[in-house]
């Protein structure tokens, strides 16, 4: 295996993020790493409270006030948790942008969309309201937002919910940032309007060889857009996989559990649904070891003493490995944070 | 218990229509027309899923289903009853036979009130009760103690208030609410949806062993064909507030014959492989 | 968690939040100088005392005196009972009339919550202290006469909020379950409607209050509200602008009792807002 020499375009480690709460200080986020190259696509899922927005608003800078971060968050280099709020608006919008799940809080409703689109254009690269305004049209153009022209004047009111998703997605895309991240980016929409919108920004994010942060909750969206998935529950990443290998075997018993929990298409009716015992615990009712210990069949006391450590199944590798020509499949680590998996009953 | 193959719910070419504010003060005032010669029927003890998106139509039929509404034309029967005919005392014994369960697990439950009270709120008009009396302290306790340990609850949370609960317990208040009066039919309106997939899975089991129990019926509205398919029996798919396919739910998921319902099947995330 | 705890735990908030504790203890004050008034005050009220008029603080007059030698400190402390007087009525008026108005809108909706919103948007077109004054010229100045302008001009301020309020409540899947369930109108609006409109009315009621205050104070300055012998902070003030230069500190005593009022009230208001809303609007 030959180690990459390019700098990776974002290399989290050892990511910890502490919340106030109205119990005291907590970690909501217990030591996140991943790494992304320009053109990865890479998805994060998970149930509410498992930290993947956490990690998203982390990554941009976004967090609460009180909130404590611990460790690094390297874009193209530079070590984002070192870097003043000011020097952080300059990358924001122009390196890494971000786009939310609800386009009617996203945008303002009391400007026209042109204006909105325009902002990052005159703020970052200096262009004037001219030339902003005839960007904001080319922009409206490539998200394919029907009769542009005469759009551009609209105010956000005045769209359907895929529209304004798709303005959403050309503010973000403004300034051509080397990364974009989407927050359940479709949940808010219809289905048939999620699969357009999904096409979109993956025809984008090829055109542009920007890497992609996906997070949803929805595993079947994972498949089609993104070529690795990280299952994050309890502020950690419990797998980490090429999303082919994950929908083949999952090795942690969260994982199996959530791919079991799904109800699909084929199913008989009256088809009683696979669950997890008990319920997701709130952050301050998280166990000292794996967060999944009160709900897992296989715990054993030495989940509890400690957070596991990430290990790889054997078969897959660390690192890329440059040798393989097609490109899918140089990076094929697939990790898990269990000490028990082996003994599970890994399931397909 | 009704007989099996006895006609629940007729929906007879049923429209809806509302006005709009009038753009100014002589202008002839517009109009939405968010169901339009809708009909079908339920059969006691089987479900109905209503499959549609935003703007189809399908929560305005919920609403005209469990007479919050009226429609503008076309009737609904429940148990042979026009229900729009009724007066107003005999509708409301009526309603304790049939029920709802709301999509935000967050809305449906008053804030102030504690869950005895929310639990038991169909029993507090004292017709609905049938005996023409109010239920004593005591009876509506014991009534609200079962319905609670029928959706996996404990007696112990009926002094509780909402906010004390997660969004999955929530709604197996509202399901504990919806079952108290013993309905006959439940209309569910994306009663699930709002909840994390392992909590959507408990709760959709839940749902399953209550009807299994208890016979009930499901009219079930959701946008998700995956539950439809495993909660219903016969399914309506709408369109802009017209059923653009109906038949029954092994029929429309596998030989689909509407594009509007092909499209649907097709933009599942995760089918294309 | 039963009923005595949760007061427990919200008693223990509501301390923890400056501005409540600050305004809670003012008010807390006067409400405590009123009710010792009604039992004791350091002089009556009525003792004149022409020879020692003007005098400045000291051991037996703890504020000085006025110009009819009357005991200052004395007059503060029965002063208050009127202003409290007023701004329990006062605001009573506006709930008991304006809050109902404000439930009937909304519950009714279409020609009847026109209609009240319009009688509303008409009260509200007349500047409260001109029409006050013009009752005072009908019906003769007095307490009684003060007391009911400054009260009906909050009827329209509760019914609107009121309004407000209600129209979020029914937008609510759980009123639409109570309706589900066949309870009328009227009862939705009792048992739920209204406990989910409280924290908004109780905050307004604060902030009425000290407008209560306030007017009453600036119509007595009028010579239109509290007559003598009657104490009233507003007249005092009245009084104390013909001894600006022998006794300034003479408008200084009931300025401060009025302005430490509207204060307190004021940080009591914003202490419940914060300490109302978030509990009823957290969702998770």
């Amino acid at each position: 295996m030959t180690p990459s020499n390019t700098t990776p375009l974002l290399s989290v480690r050892n990511l910890r993020v502490g919340l106030q709460t109205s119990h005291g200080q907590l970690e909501a986020l217990r030591g996140v790493d991943f790494e992304m190259q320009r053109g990865d696509t890479l998805g994060l899922i998970g149930e509410s409270g498992c930290g993947k927005s956490l990690t998203a608003l982390a990554i941009m800078g976004l967090l609460p006030e009180r909130a404590t971060v611990s460790g690094s968050i390297a874009l193209n280099g530079t070590d984002l948790t070192q870097l003043s709020d000011e020097a952080l608006c300059t990358l924001r919008g122009t390196r890494m942008a971000m786009i939310f799940q609800e386009p009617m809080t996203a945008l303002n409703p009391l400007h026209p969309i042109w204006k909105q689109i325009a902002e990052p254009l005159q703020l970052h690269q200096g262009m004037d309201l001219v030339s902003a305004k005839a960007r904001a049209l080319e922009l409206l153009e490539r998200v394919q937002l029907p009769r542009a022209r005469e759009r551009l004047d609209n105010y956000p009111h005045q769209l359907s919910g895929g529209q304004r998703q798709r303005v959403m997605i050309s503010i973000a895309l403004a300034c051509q940032p080397d990364i974009l991240i989407a927050d359940e980016p479709t949940t808010a929409l219809d289905v048939t309007v999620q699969k357009e919108v999904l096409a979109l920004i993956r025809q984008l994010v090829a055109e542009d060889g920007m890497g992609l942060l996906l997070i949803s909750h929805d595993l079947g969206l994972m498949r089609d857009q993104v070529e690795r998935v990280m299952v994050m529950y309890g502020g950690a990443v419990v797998e980490s996989a090429p999303t082919k290998a994950l929908f083949g075997m999952r090795a942690h018993p969260y994982s199996q559990g959530l791919f079991a929990a799904r109800p699909q298409l084929g199913l008989k009716r009256g088809t009683r649904l696979q669950t997890i015992a008990g319920n997701v615990p709130e952050i301050f009712n998280w166990p000292q070891g794996c967060a999944f210990a009160d709900r897992c069949a296989y715990v054993q006391d030495n989940c509890r003493q400690a957070l596991p450590q990430l290990e790889l199944v054997p078969g897959t590798h660390d690192g890329i490995d440059e040798n393989v020509a097609d490109k899918s499949r140089r990076v094929n680590a697939h990790w898990v944070r269990c000490p028990e998996w082996q003994k599970l009953e890994a399931s397909a | 218990m009704k007989s099996p193959h006895q006609v629940l719910l007729d929906v007879q070419h049923v429209s809806q229509q509302y006005a709009l504010p009038k753009p100014s003060l002589f202008a002839k005032a517009g109009h939405i027309q968010p169901l339009k010669d809708v009909s079908f029927q339920l059969t006691a003890g089987k479900s109905m899923g209503i499959v549609g998106e935003s703007g189809s139509g399908k929560s305005t039929l919920a609403r005209l289903v469990m007479a919050l509404e009226k429609p503008t034309q076309g009737k609904l029967f429940f148990n042979g009853n026009d229900l729009n005919a009724l007066p107003q005392d005999q509708l409301r014994i009526a309603r304790s036979d049939f029920q709802m369960v709301f999509q935000d697990p967050y809305g449906s439950l008053d804030p102030r009130q504690k869950v005895l009270y929310i639990v038991t709120e169909p029993l507090h008009s004292t017709l609905s009760s049938g005996s023409g009396q109010l239920p004593s302290t005591q009876d509506l306790k014991d009534r609200a103690t079962f319905a609670l340990t029928e959706v996996g609850l404990r007696a112990s949370d009926l002094d509780k208030y909402p906010h004390e609960f997660s969004g999955g317990q929530r709604q197996r208040i509202a399901i504990a609410r919806a079952l108290i009066t013993r309905p006959s039919l439940i209309v569910a309106d994306e009663p699930v949806s709002a909840l994390d997939v392992s909590v959507q899975a408990q709760v959709l089991n839940l749902m399953m062993d209550l009807q299994d129990r208890f016979g009930l019926s499901y009219l079930f509205v959701s946008h998700d064909l995956a539950v439809i398919n495993l909660m219903c029996d016969d399914v309506i798919v709408l369109q802009h507030g017209q059923v653009v396919e109906a038949g029954s739910a092994d029929e429309i998921f596998q030989r689909p014959q509407h594009p509007y319902t092909q499209a649907l099947l097709a933009a599942i995330p995760g089918l294309s492989q | 968690m039963s009923t005595p705890q949760t007061f427990q735990r919200m008693t223990q908030r509501a301390l923890k939040h400056h501005s409540f504790a600050v305004g809670a203890a003012i008010v807390l004050l006067l409400v405590i100088s009123a009710a010792v008034s009604l039992f004791w005050s350091p002089y009556p009220v009525g003792d004149i005392d022409i020879p020692n008029k003007l005098a400045g603080p000291s051991a037996q007059h703890w504020f000085g005196t006025d110009s009819l030698g009357r005991d200052i400190a004395s007059l503060l402390l029965v002063g208050s009972q009127n202003s409290l007087l007023v701004g329990f009525i006062a605001v009573g008026i506006g709930l008991g009339l304006g809050v109902p108005l404000g439930l009937l809108a909304s519950a009714q909706r279409g020609w009847v919550e026109e209609v009240v919103m319009r009688a509303a948007d008409f009260t509200f077109a007349f500047p409260a202290l001109l029409s006050a004054i013009l009752l005072t010229a009908i019906y003769g100045p007095g307490l009684v006469v003060s007391i009911t302008a400054i009260g009906i001009f909050n009827i329209p301020v509760f019914a609107r909020i009121t309004r407000g309020a209600a129209n979020a409540v029914w937008s609510r899947d759980f009123t639409l379950a109570a309706r589900a369930a066949g309870k009328t109108k009227w009862t939705i609006t009792w048992e739920h409607v209204l406990p989910n409109v409280a924290s908004v009315l109780i905050v307004q009621a604060t902030v009425q209050f000290a407008i209560a205050i306030l007017a009453e104070a600036a119509l007595s300055y009028l010579g239109l509200g509290t007559q003598p012998p009657n104490p009233s902070w507003g007249r005092m003030l009245n009084e104390a602008q013909s001894q600006m230069f022998q006794a300034p500190m003479l408008a200084v005593y009931p300025g401060v009792a009025i302005a430490l009022a509207v204060l307190g009230l004021n940080l009591m208001g914003d202490g419940l807002r914060d300490l109302l809303d978030p509990r009823l609007s957290r969702t998770r």
